[in-house]
């Protein structure tokens, strides 16, 4: 297949996009980056979602995506990966990926190159890069950047958790907190609650579990895109004020701090990270602001873009074409705008699940070469 | 009685002897909201607050604001100097 994304505007693209769950307390970032596409006024466009399970909420919403396909696992690698996409392309033509999944990073990383050729862009980071944000190496990253960080460390063995109220464990000492690799995080205030969630996570996401320093305070998150020069483009800021069981943000506020900006400058000053990164803080008590992790993608609540004018999947695409980063569509900061997360039912047709199930793909909805013709506000 | 009826918020300008960098920063609205854009946080001023706040972010000095308050409310200012010097320094500790 040749590649035709050269000469056809991002505005016209076919843009497939991962993470496309909707679980009410943790969803995929997917859903909100279609609809920041579909709800673009310059985007005119096609938005395929690409799923990993039947009841993957964006395969069949009609306002976020105009079809859909099921992906291998990315444990099973990226050689199935690239089997599937091949399979896809075949009867899609898409120009370009959007990647919304930690998991996922290392599959589509390996597969840049090669899809490239087939005319399907990309805008990531590379393998070094995705490993200095790995939670682990946090605080080797956040020395460089002089952004403050807890301590972390690796755990195999969960017998950590009871030496951690002895004085030869150092300041290890309760509430900590136990994360995956991946994904979960739970504060512990004893070594009986760790070892619980030590063994939950290491069955979910495997070894490594690790231990983090617990900071109490205020969360707030920065995303923003890369072009891989060390600039960070298109910032926008926001601070949960409603969390999900799971610490998900299930209303926040957009803010404008300059303490916040001047910490996502230098991190992606040193980072040189390319495509989009979440960013997330706790401020303590004394104001410090303290780096928690990096997301390697959108974040769930990137919908809060395109209601502040910064619609960064927008600014994606764009970027991915080579526009120069002063004509993208940003506006200022719009500190005060306010999400609120909310749950509703989909109703979807038997044929549409079957559809899904059994040939892992959606029911065509409308002629996949002619662009759908959108509404604009 | 000057006061934030609910919640909190942050501050620039010097009021009893405190400087507020971020005073100017508030975003404050006629009906009594402030929204300080740094941390997202909103606060609900009674009437007598958000002019103070009004005032000083016009650029009037604390006994300026004063003045007219006292003369707004036709209260002493002996007795608006205490409300006005609890005020902001209740605006100080919102105000990071």
């Amino acid at each position: 297949m040749s590649a035709r994304s050269d000469s056809t505007p991002w505005s016209q693209w076919t843009v497939a996009v991962t993470g496309i769950n909707a679980r009410p307390e943790n969803p995929g970032p997917g859903c909100a980056v279609a609809r920041c596409l579909s709800e673009a006024s310059g985007f005119r466009g096609r938005v395929v979602g690409l799923g990993y399970e039947t009841l993957d909420a964006g395969l069949y919403h009609p306002d976020d995506c105009d079809g859909g396909y099921l992906l291998p696992y990315p444990a099973a690698g990226r050689e199935a990966l690239m089997e599937r996409l091949e399979e896809i392309l075949r009867h899609d033509h898409i120009n370009a990926i959007i990647p919304s999944l930690d998991a996922e990073l290392p599959n589509f990383i390996a597969l840049q190159g090669v899809l490239a050729k087939r005319g399907v862009r990309m805008l990531l980071p590379g393998r070094p890069e995705l490993r200095r944000r790995d939670k682990d190496r946090l605080p080797e990253l956040c020395a460089q950047a002089k952004v403050a960080t807890p301590r972390v460390r690796p755990i195999s063995d969960a017998r950590f958790f009871e030496r951690c109220t002895r004085a030869e464990e150092g300041s290890w000492t309760y509430p900590l907190v136990v994360k995956g690799v991946f994904y979960d995080a739970y504060v512990v205030q004893n070594p009986t609650e760790a070892a619980y969630r030590f063994g939950q996570i290491a069955q979910t996401w495997g070894y490594p579990v690790l231990a983090q320093a617990h900071i109490a305070g205020e969360e707030v998150n920065l995303t923003a895109l890369g072009d891989g020069s060390g600039a960070l483009i298109g910032p926008v800021m926001m601070r949960k004020q409603a969390l999900t069981d799971k610490g998900k943000a299930w209303a926040g506020v957009a803010i404008d701090d300059s303490d916040l900006l001047a910490v996502g400058e230098r991190l992606m000053h040193a980072l040189k990270w390319q495509g989009p990164l979440e960013l997330e803080l706790l401020r303590d008590a004394e104001g410090v602001l303290h780096l928690i992790e990096i997301n390697p993608r959108f974040p769930a609540w990137i919908y809060l873009s395109h209601g502040v004018g910064r619609n960064l999947p927008v600014a994606l695409l764009g970027l991915m074409q080579g526009v120069a980063v002063a004509d993208l569509p940003l506006a200022a900061p719009r500190p005060g705008v306010t999400f609120i997360r909310h749950a509703r039912e989909l109703i979807v047709r038997m044929e549409e699940i079957v559809s899904v199930s059994m040939n892992g793909a959606t029911l065509p909805r409308c002629d996949p070469i002619a662009p759908r013709l959108r509404l604009i506000a | 009685m000057i006061g934030i009826a609910s919640a909190n918020p942050n501050a620039g300008s010097t009021f009893n002897g405190t400087t507020l960098p971020r005073l100017n920063d508030l975003m404050l609205s006629s009906d009594g909201h402030a929204f300080d854009p740094k941390t997202g946080r909103s606060y609900r001023l009674n009437p007598t607050g958000l002019l103070a706040l009004q005032l000083a972010q016009d650029g009037q000095s604390e006994q300026e604001v004063i003045s007219q308050l006292a003369a707004r409310y036709a209260q002493h200012p002996a007795v608006v100097t205490v409300s006005t010097e609890t005020f902001f320094s209740q605006i100080k500790r919102y105000l990071p």
